[in-house]
């Protein structure tokens, strides 16, 4: 459900910042961590985008893998470890309700998910998130 | 590349006036106290405020607004609950005791995603509890809130502590950013100055004085200490009195 309030972010800024011009295709990097359902963000794209000037562009969105990375040791892990380590730390009582539906809060805020990371194999706090935070258009193509 | 956060964010805030900031220069003088208490105050008198805690290594907000309903989502973000009148939001709710360290980059990362999931609805007063200094939680608000934003300056009668407020009364002044004025926490401890010492010193306006009151620690919730320690109470009335003010109310 929150895919539809990025695509209008994504469409207002599009619309912003190409004004005037004819835009043929855009590329939209969505990293894991944001846990959108990219069917939803594209049909969102779609008809948000009727009768605006971006109506009958492309959209590509492209999802990056989640990469967690340990400073100290370098071990490296994926979103499913992450929510492992996650759900270790915090338990389920700090979800949210969505839609009677219970999410983790990273649903909402996945930046959330860098704090709350310990490394599986050497247990340090300083872990960078190599990829997989991304929401950015990275290309776009204009006529 | 183009980040649609932003968007949404200018979005979120378009209709939202009346956004004051409770910075220091020092860590512990008081900022969560007294904003919590500005909040609850204004709620009082029946006005809706939100208060946002954005201290994300050393949030207040659970402690001093406990919710104790399941937060929900909606199709404008995640909602904000009311405690005690009050709409709040901190990542303190969604921490437990975990330590919770983060890279500035990884800061700004997390105040932009912050921002554009909150569900704000109407307000007429949103009070930010800063963490202390000059760091991003500051910068980047000013940057996405520009002229929407006043700061209002939580300093304690101490030397050390006045030095440093100083310098933010100078960041203030040359980045225009609006300055409601100064309140002097713990005024009567190190009484290092008189009130209008302090004002002609510093060049701002004080809103107001709170006292030392060894009692507020006894109590964990910002509504049990007003409604526990009256000469408190009435302190923070006077500040609340003083903050309307400035804003034309
Ligand atoms: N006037 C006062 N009298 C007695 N205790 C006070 C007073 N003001 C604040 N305190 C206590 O001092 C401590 C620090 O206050 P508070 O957390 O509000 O400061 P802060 O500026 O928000 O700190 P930080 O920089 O860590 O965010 C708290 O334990 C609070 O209860
Ligand atoms: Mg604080
Ligand atoms: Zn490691």
């Amino acid at each position: 459900m929150h895919e539809w309030s990025i695509a209008e972010g994504i469409v207002t800024t599009l619309l912003e910042s190409f004004k005037g011009k004819k835009i043929l295709e855009v590329e939209i990097k969505v990293g894991e961590l944001r846990d959108l359902n990219v069917e939803v963000l594209g049909e969102a794209l779609k008809i948000l985008s009727i009768g605006t000037s971006l109506e009958g562009s492309k959209f590509n969105i492209i999802v990056s893998k989640a990469v967690f990375k340990c400073l100290n040791c370098r071990e490296e892990w994926s979103m499913k470890k992450a929510l492992e380590i996650l759900n270790q730390m915090l338990g389920t009582e700090k979800y949210v309700v969505e839609e009677g539906e219970l999410e983790p809060p990273i649903h909402f805020i996945p930046s959330l998910i860098t704090g709350l990371q310990r490394c599986p194999r050497c247990g340090r706090i300083d872990i960078d998130v190599e990829s997989g935070k991304e929401l950015e258009i990275s290309k776009i193509y204009l006529s | 590349m183009l980040d649609p956060r932003f968007s949404l964010l200018e979005k979120k805030f378009k209709n939202i006036e009346n956004i004051v900031l409770f910075g220091s220069g020092k860590g512990g003088v008081g900022k969560s106290i007294i904003s919590s208490a500005t909040s609850y105050i204004l709620s009082e008198r029946g006005y809706d405020v939100a208060y946002i805690d954005l201290d994300f290594h050393g949030p207040a907000g659970q402690s001093l607004f406990p919710v104790d309903i399941q937060f929900k989502g909606g199709k404008e973000g995640l909602e904000l609950p009311t405690s005690n009148g009050v709409r709040v939001i901190s990542v303190g709710y969604f921490l437990g005791d975990n330590p919770f360290p983060l890279s500035g980059r990884d800061k700004i990362d997390l105040l932009a995603d912050f921002f554009s999931i909150l569900s704000l609805g109407e307000l007429d007063f949103t009070i930010i509890d800063l963490p202390p200094g000059m760091g991003d939680e500051l910068t980047f608000t000013q940057r996405i809130l520009k002229e929407k934003i006043s700061i209002a300056m939580v300093t304690t009668n101490s030397e050390l502590s006045l030095n440093v407020v100083e310098r933010l009364i100078k960041y203030a002044k040359t980045e225009g950013l609006r300055l409601l004025g100064i309140i002097v926490n713990m005024a009567d401890l190190f009484k290092r100055y008189g009130l209008k010492q302090i004002e002609e010193k510093l060049q701002v306006d004080i809103l107001g004085k709170v006292s030392y009151y060894p009692k507020l620690e006894e109590f964990k919730t910002i509504k049990d200490k007003l409604e526990n320690i009256h000469e408190f109470r009435k302190e923070i009335e006077n500040i609340v009195g003083g903050i309307l003010k400035k804003l034309n109310y």
